[in-house]
């Protein structure tokens, strides 16, 4: 079947299921019904039998009390990314116990996780779950087909919606734990592996069947301040390390230098002002990237310019926006992940500075998610096509390199969701007929910003009226693309066998597209 | 004409990304920036490039080599690309004429209008300095001059002190001597790209002595020299 963009999806995929297809960005949210789950109950202290006490010696006891076996589900989060030990700490004990046929699902996945793709091989993991992956080894084995089962792509936003529906059901959850006591009660702010905010993994806590703390840093009862409490928590488990605080360090979160990114930015900056969105009250979002910064270091000019305070900044959260807040020009941060030390250190010093669950951030089947509130959003792409679909999962050759995170979540909320892109990377064009994989479709993208031009989406027909005596280069998304054409010229098709690696589920847990084997 | 960017004539994503700057004219450099060995190379990248870009609004220069270093070859090269003007490095009374019968010959080689290709020669010597009126009246071509402190002070015999002081003279005689003649002057680089002050602070000083603009050597010096001369 072809959904309603026009992609070829079966209407079932083995491994996966009955398919979803995808009707719309807006089209399902009617009320839903969420699961219900079963969990321990723990005796007071004084009244523990024998081998009842939640803190465990080792992480080989979580997973024989847990009764972790063959065909589990397994979770894990990602707030410590690229420094994460836990994750390998964990599957190492799995395979080492010879459980095999075991889902992760991880909410992030990068480079140093390499160890999965041996257990992948060995048949200890054939399904995955993720909201963001690095490229990287995993996503090449990924690519290359040897899961047995397709990947499964959400959002940021998406996966809560699928663990609190049932749609994604978690046997274990296992949680890096930065700051614990023995009884469960966890921060993700304090302590020699500290992180920041643990939000991603806040609906595992709630709706896995049993909850493990692994932390490196076991401090008496209770832990201060409580992120995620003991009454979700069934086990701890101390070992020397969870992971190199260093490795949370996104690869740039710094305004750019570079002079193009610099004018991307300004442009950006000039379209969002001359729309009118900059304003008392703004909120406002952007990747951690160094072009999305230079645009919030460009609305931050304005804002000062005009003596305008903004509501909040939200997402992961970077030095950048921290200062914003310190300097008065936010008056909240609603933060799901951290993206460096000083925010790390903000989130757990400053009450303004608040986390939020990934379902408050982006679930769009709850009584309201943040990102219904943000104004102004900032993203990227690797792809977008004249429809303005937008792909941040699949590279110019087929390879898996990315996933949404909050892409699609914060394309749908926002007011004004802006891409801003060189029109050329590398030696390719960005904007094509049709994108390799859709991670947002084109209804909620309103603007594409470039090096070479600007392009509003005619949806947006009130942008359009506002814009009608800019100065700005604005043009047909069209004319954009045929300036990028006749620069990089326009590359062969991939070719891709039958085989689906990959399926892409858009946050209200429909099935957008999937991602098929490259050839 | 307030700024020209200087851009590595043998770098193809240089030369692709080099108007997106907002540079009045973009200036592709055979010269400093091309090996000795890529020389020939980057003649041919050039010529095909001049041929092949829509440069929109932007000026189109190229910077060649000095005439006793290839210049000529330069010119005849790159030059069927048919840029707007050549930057010529090392000016003098002996060079000029040199580069302009060059340009002659290209001009009626590929049918190019005669004259219709431009000169703009770098002052960099002592005797250029101390000679540039009669340097600007022999030569028609000429339609603006660049002033080289770098090279200047080299010849000088004296070492950069990082006061401006020191070319205080040279730059004054240059710009004085192209207002007069009706020529822009465009004052030197600044290669400190880490020093941003020191750079608008040069900027403005090079405008509050008569020059028109500035050569930048980045992108990222473009906007503030469009800013300080506009």
């Amino acid at each position: 079947m072809k959904n309603i963009l026009g992609r070829d999806i079966p209407d079932y995929i083995e491994g996966y299921g009955q398919v979803r297809p995808f009707k719309g960005a807006y089209a399902s949210i009617d009320p839903r019904t969420r699961t219900t789950i079963t969990r321990r109950s723990v005796r007071p202290g004084n009244k523990l039998e024998p081998g009842e006490a939640k803190l465990l010696a080792s992480i080989e006891e979580a997973v024989e009390k847990t009764g972790l076996r063959d065909g589990m589900t397994v979770s894990f989060h990602h707030h410590l990314r690229n420094g994460d030990y836990v994750t390998n700490m964990v599957m190492k004990v799995i395979a080492e116990k010879g459980i095999k046929d075991i889902h992760v699902a991880a909410t992030g996945i990068f480079a140093c996780h390499e160890p999965l793709v041996e257990y992948i091989k060995s048949g200890v993991i054939t399904g995955m779950s993720v909201n963001y992956i690095s490229p990287g080894p995993v996503a090449k084995a990924i690519t290359k087909g040897l899961l047995p089962k397709p990947a499964v792509f959400r959002s940021h936003g998406g996966r809560p919606r699928a663990v609190e529906a049932g749609d994604l059901h978690v046997d274990v959850a296992f949680i890096a734990a930065p700051c614990c006591d023995n009884y469960g009660n966890i921060n993700g702010t304090h302590g020699k592996s500290a992180c920041g905010v643990l939000s991603y993994i806040y609906p595992d806590a709630q709706y896995a069947d049993h909850v493990v703390a692994v932390t490196d840093n076991l401090v008496p009862y209770p832990a201060c301040p409580i992120e995620i409490t003991q009454d979700f928590v069934d086990y701890v488990v101390t070992v020397d390390s969870i992971g190199d605080p260093n490795g949370i360090v996104s690869g740039t979160t710094k305004v750019t230098s570079d002079p193009i990114g610099l004018k991307i930015a300004a442009a950006a900056a000039e379209l969002i002002d001359e729309t009118g969105y900059i304003k008392e009250g703004m909120s406002c979002q952007t990747g951690a990237g160094g072009t999305s910064l230079a645009v919030a270091a460009e609305i931050k000019k304005r804002m000062q310019a005009k003596g305008v305070v903004g509501s909040f900044g939200a997402g992961g959260i970077t030095a950048y926006f921290v200062e914003m807040l310190n300097e008065g020009l936010f008056r909240a941060l609603f933060d799901v992940q951290d993206f460096d030390l000083v925010s790390v250190a903000s989130a757990g010093s400053n009450p303004k500075h608040m986390a939020m669950s990934g379902s408050l951030y982006g679930n769009p089947h709850n009584c309201g998610p943040v990102v219904n509130n943000l104004d102004i959003m900032i993203l990227g792409a690797t792809e977008i096509d004249t429809d303005f679909n937008v792909n941040v999962i699949t590279g110019s050759d087929g390879t898996i390199m990315g996933a949404s995170g909050g892409h699609n979540d914060t394309a749908a909320g926002s007011k004004i969701s802006i891409v801003v892109t060189n029109l050329l990377k590398g030696r390719l064009c960005v904007l094509r007929d049709k994108v390799t994989t859709v991670t947002s479709p084109g209804e909620t993208i309103d603007a594409l910003v470039t090096d070479r031009g600007i392009a509003i989406n005619p949806r947006r027909t009130d942008l359009l009226e506002k814009l009608k005596d800019s100065r700005l280069p604005i043009m047909d998304i069209s004319k954009l693309k045929e300036i990028g054409d006749k620069l990089a010229g326009k590359p062969d098709s991939i070719e891709f066998t039958d085989k689906i690696v990959g399926v892409v589920e858009y946050r209200d847990g429909t099935v957008i597209d999937v991602v098929r084997q490259p050839k | 004409m307030k700024s020209i960017l200087l851009i590595n004539g043998n770098d193809p994503k240089a030369l692709l990304n080099s108007t997106l700057y907002g540079a009045d004219a973009v200036a592709y450099d055979l010269h400093e920036a091309v090996s000795a060995n890529d020389k020939d190379a980057a003649r041919l990248l050039l010529q095909e490039a001049l041929a092949f870009f829509d440069f929109g609004d932007s000026g189109v220069f190229v910077r060649v080599n000095p005439m006793s270093e290839g210049g000529d070859k330069d010119i005849a090269v790159a030059g069927k690309g048919k840029p707007q003007a050549f930057i010529l490095p090392c000016a003098d009374a002996q060079s000029l004429p040199q580069a302009d019968a060059a340009v002659s010959a290209l001009e009626a080689a590929n049918g190019f209008a005669a004259g219709s290709i431009k000169l703009i020669p770098t002052v960099e010597s002592v005797a250029a300095v101390e000679n540039i009126g009669a340097l600007l009246a022999s030569c028609p071509r000429i339609m603006a001059v660049i002033f080289n402190a770098e090279n200047f002070l080299k010849d000088l015999g004296v070492a950069e002190t990082g006061d401006a002081s020191q070319i205080l003279y040279a730059r004054s005689k240059v710009a004085l001597a192209c207002r007069a003649a009706g020529i822009p002057a465009i004052d030197r680089p600044w290669k400190d790209l880490k020093n941003r002050d020191g750079f608008e602070a040069d900027a403005r000083n090079g405008k509050a002595l008569g020059f028109s603009g500035k050569l930048a050597v980045s992108g990222g010096q473009v906007p503030s020299i469009n800013e300080i001369f506009a």
